[in-house]
């Protein structure tokens, strides 16, 4: 306590300007207070708090009102805030000496002795030159406008977006990191956001929008080739297969072309029943690629498609006899059941000559015997749509899991 | 086959991504009021089409629900019902058509032996049988199936 | 000269730190006003930004948090219960906290059965928590339409507001039809079920039809028309008997349904105690 006293009693008697001296037993007896929480860091505020008091009822109005109506803050930023509209003021009033020595007593709060003393040392001197006033005054200023300009937040900076929208992405929250992207291109041209956006959208399925943004690429420098082949990846997946071949790319951008062709030659696996010969289809492809496409053109050659027209002719000559060709087992064998019931139900009541009941019952089988030939034909339909969709389904979804052939690109 | 096997595969690795939780927020969502309502079990035919035809056979056919059907029980797996079935294959096509398709669903309705490959779950836990099924279009059939694949 | 701009230097950076703790709070700020705004979905995402940027995790459970509550007031429940599981190592909250929340959750859900079995498990670890725990065990089952056990549970219960639900759930128990009376009943006389739940209409109709096949089969008997009384009995009169019972359970289950909707209804939009 007596050694802090001393060396407070010390600094101040060596730096004190007229106004300080007018003040300066009652500043000293608030520092006195304020000893014991100068050890606690988190007392730092309680302290700053009470020496504005002191200071605002002391305060010559006309200079200082300003300055110490900031002190009244919560907390040590708002002190240094405070500093820097104090430092502004000083400089106009050339009252700088003052603003430093309270600059240098309010550090000497917040940061450890051995760097106040050091500042106490130095900086008598360094005030009383004029170079040095002019080296310090931009300094600070330089701090203090720094402080104003960064008022809003700098989370919105052109590379924050762009750091949180890479992160969106990676998480795959491709909407929210579009409207990143989105913003940092409103502020810088950049390709490979433009590119990722169109990604975003891809892997959102939202095909419009990609083709879109892959469009916007076209000239690019960097991204030209790969945002034309995400074109084509873009309109194979919204199954616009037709528009594949629309596009008409120069001559000179064979790569591309050839991905053109790739995708035309994919969509025949979808759109035709009977594929091409195997050179003129595997002609675009790399080796690679025709390994892993020949279990696929070999499947789709020989896909057990069932025809309708034979599925009720066997119906029509035994009845569910078609729908146990087309693989509807229960279905068959109940339709000749009730068709061979009523059948036998009719020729019995015939003999014993209940006609009305025989006719009641010939109608019933006749009404089976043409529903089970109807539905076997339907049948058979139902089993073609379940082979091509399984088959596309998973075509498609190799596709998409090869990237249509088109390399991944690590951003 | 070799094939298959890779197609379940990528199925299965697809589902394990872990794209589950972000899929929501790929398209913008509002404040949902909350509500503990369950769902109302209605039943008749509506149809959209307002056509004196229409108004007939939904007229017919809600009379015979309300006179016969709801009284003989439960019996049809099927959703939508034969009866609605029927009406609507009628309406879709043509009577010949129509009675032909409803014969065919009476057989497969009559087939105790059903399984679940054959037919998807409706929501409402019976098996779905729509009419666009058997309309003999297969343009018709392949997007049904389409549809019900993205489903799945 | 060098001291005096190494000082410096330090202190610009001690207030560049303190700039960005700024710009933190501020972005919180941002996103709290997004919250109270109903404008959940960016509220997400500037609550997201400010996980992203709050290197020191100081903002990390509180943010993580309202993500959950932005996703449970836009109906997102699935959302909601996977951000609040992974929070639960967090250190900064009360795991007890997350718990109910997530069980709260289950119930909007409509898994209830998962809210009881949590609920359950709870009740062991944390005893102290009875009461509040038996709340939202009542929810649980009114929301399960068991009004009974909702009723008991709310009992245990010393939650504000435990009284009315005590008395609604009761007062549905009691108006509810019971399904195993109708069918008893219409077993018993055919139509009996339908009236029991005020169908009359329907109730005539369905004894009519029984009537009717009766008849037949008891003619078909005594003119010794066996085979024909059997046929008409098993696919007729025996179809009808049970599509009767059949009937009147499920009209007794569409009147069941329309109490219990009034009473969610009142629950959703009058009632103004804890919701789930």
């Amino acid at each position: 306590m007596k050694i802090i006293k001393s060396f407070l009693a010390h600094n101040l008697n060596h730096n004190l300007t007229l106004f300080e001296r007018q003040t300066k037993d009652i500043i000293f007896n608030e520092l006195l207070s304020c000893s014991f929480v100068l050890t606690q860091k988190n007392q730092k505020v309680k302290t700053a708090e009470k020496l504005s008091k002191v200071f605002i009822r002391k305060a010559k109005r006309k200079e200082l009102s300003r300055f110490w109506k900031y002190l009244k803050g919560s907390g040590i930023k708002q002190l240094f805030f405070s500093l820097r509209d104090a430092f502004l003021i000083r400089l106009f009033n050339n009252n700088f000496s003052n603003v430093l020595l309270k600059a240098k007593r309010l550090m000497l709060k917040c940061f450890n002795k051995n760097l106040a003393h050091n500042l106490n040392h130095n900086l008598t001197l360094f005030e009383k030159s004029l170079t040095g006033k002019i080296v310090f005054s931009y300094l600070l200023l330089l701090t203090s406008y720094s402080f104003l300009f960064s008022q809003q937040p700098d989370l919105f900076t052109y590379n924050n977006r762009m750091k949180f929208g890479n992160y969106l992405y990676e998480t795959k929250d491709y909407l929210r990191a579009v409207d990143e992207y989105r913003a940092c291109l409103r502020i810088n041209q950049n390709d490979t956001l433009q590119f990722k956006i169109g990604e975003a959208f891809f892997e959102m399925e939202q095909y419009n929008f990609a083709a879109e943004e892959f469009y916007k690429l076209f000239n690019s420098n960097e991204f030209s080739y790969i945002s034309k082949v995400s074109f084509l990846k873009t309109q194979f997946a919204a199954e616009k297969y037709d528009s594949l071949q629309i596009f008409q790319f120069p001559d000179e951008e064979q790569e591309v072309l050839n991905y053109q062709l790739k995708f035309v030659n994919l969509s025949l696996m979808i759109t035709e029943e009977n594929l091409p010969g195997y050179e003129k289809y595997f002609q675009p492809f790399s080796d690679r690629e025709k390994s892993v496409l020949l279990d696929f053109y070999e499947e789709k050659k020989s896909l057990p498609y069932k025809s309708p027209l034979k599925a009720a002719v066997f119906s029509a000559i035994i009845p569910g006899a078609g729908k146990i060709y087309t693989g509807d087992y229960g279905d068959g064998i109940t339709a000749f059941l009730a068709t061979g019931l009523f059948a036998f139900l009719a020729y019995d009541n015939f003999k014993a000559e209940h006609n009305f009941r025989a006719w009641l019952f010939t109608g019933l089988g006749a009404f089976f015997y043409c529903g089970n030939v109807y539905g076997s034909a339907a049948s058979a339909q139902i089993h073609n749509a379940k082979v091509k969709n399984e088959f596309e389904a998973g075509f498609k979804l190799f596709l998409k899991n090869e990237n249509y052939f088109i390399p991944f690109i690590r951003f | 086959m070799r094939l298959r096997l890779i197609k379940k595969l990528l199925l299965v690795t697809l589902f394990f991504t872990g794209a589950g939780l972000a899929q929501t927020d790929w398209q913008r969502w509002e404040k949902k009021e909350v509500s503990y309502e369950k769902e109302v079990l209605q039943d008749s035919l509506v149809f959209d089409d307002s056509s004196v035809k229409a108004f007939l056979f939904s007229t017919l056919k809600n009379g015979y629900s309300f006179l016969i059907s709801n009284h003989d029980g439960d019996n049809c797996p099927f959703a939508p019902t034969c009866s609605y079935f029927y009406v609507d294959a009628v309406k879709k096509t043509n009577i010949i058509q129509g009675t032909l398709m409803f014969a065919d669903r009476f057989t497969r309705d009559s087939n105790l032996f059903k399984s679940s490959d054959q037919y998807i779950f409706h929501h409402t836990g019976k098996l779905e049988d729509p009419v666009v099924k058997y309309t003999l279009q297969q343009d018709s059939v392949n997007i049904y199936f389409k549809n019900h694949q993205k489903d799945k | 000269m060098i001291n005096r701009i190494s000082i410096l230097i330090i202190i610009l950076f001690q207030t560049a730190v303190l700039s960005a703790q700024n710009h933190l709070e501020m972005q919180k700020e941002y996103a709290e006003s997004l919250f109270a705004g109903e404008k959940y979905f960016d509220a997400v995402t500037e609550y997201k930004r400010l996980m992203f940027f709050d290197e020191n995790k100081i903002y990390s459970a509180e943010a993580g948090l309202k993500i959950a509550y932005c996703y449970k007031s836009g109906g997102k429940f699935d959302d909601a219960i996977a951000v609040l599981s992974k929070m639960k190592e967090n250190q900064q909250i009360n795991k007890t906290d997350i718990e109910i929340e997530i069980i709260r959750l289950n119930i909007l859900r409509g898994t209830y059965f998962r809210a009881i079995g949590l609920i359950e498990k709870l009740e062991r670890e944390v005893p102290e928590k009875q009461s509040e725990l038996n709340y939202w065990k009542g929810w649980s089952y009114m929301v399960a339409d068991e009004w009974q056990k909702a009723a008991d549970a709310f009992g245990n219960s010393a939650e504000k507001g435990t009284e009315i639900l005590k008395n609604l759930c009761i007062s549905v128990s009691e108006e509810k039809y019971s399904l195993s009376f109708a069918r008893t009943i219409s077993y018993i006389l055919p139509g009996a079920g339908h009236f029991y739940t005020g169908y009359y209409i329907e109730g005539i109709i369905s004894l009519g039809w029984n009537v009717l096949w009766g008849y037949d089969v008891v003619n078909a008997i005594k003119a010794d028309r066996i085979f024909d009384a059997v046929m008409v009995g098993n696919f007729l009169w025996l179809r009808f008997y049970t599509g009767g019972s059949q009937e009147a359970v499920k009209l007794a289950e569409i009147e069941n349904r329309k109490i219990i909707n009034e009473a969610y209804k009142y629950l959703s939009i009058q009632f103004e105690g804890k919701q789930p």
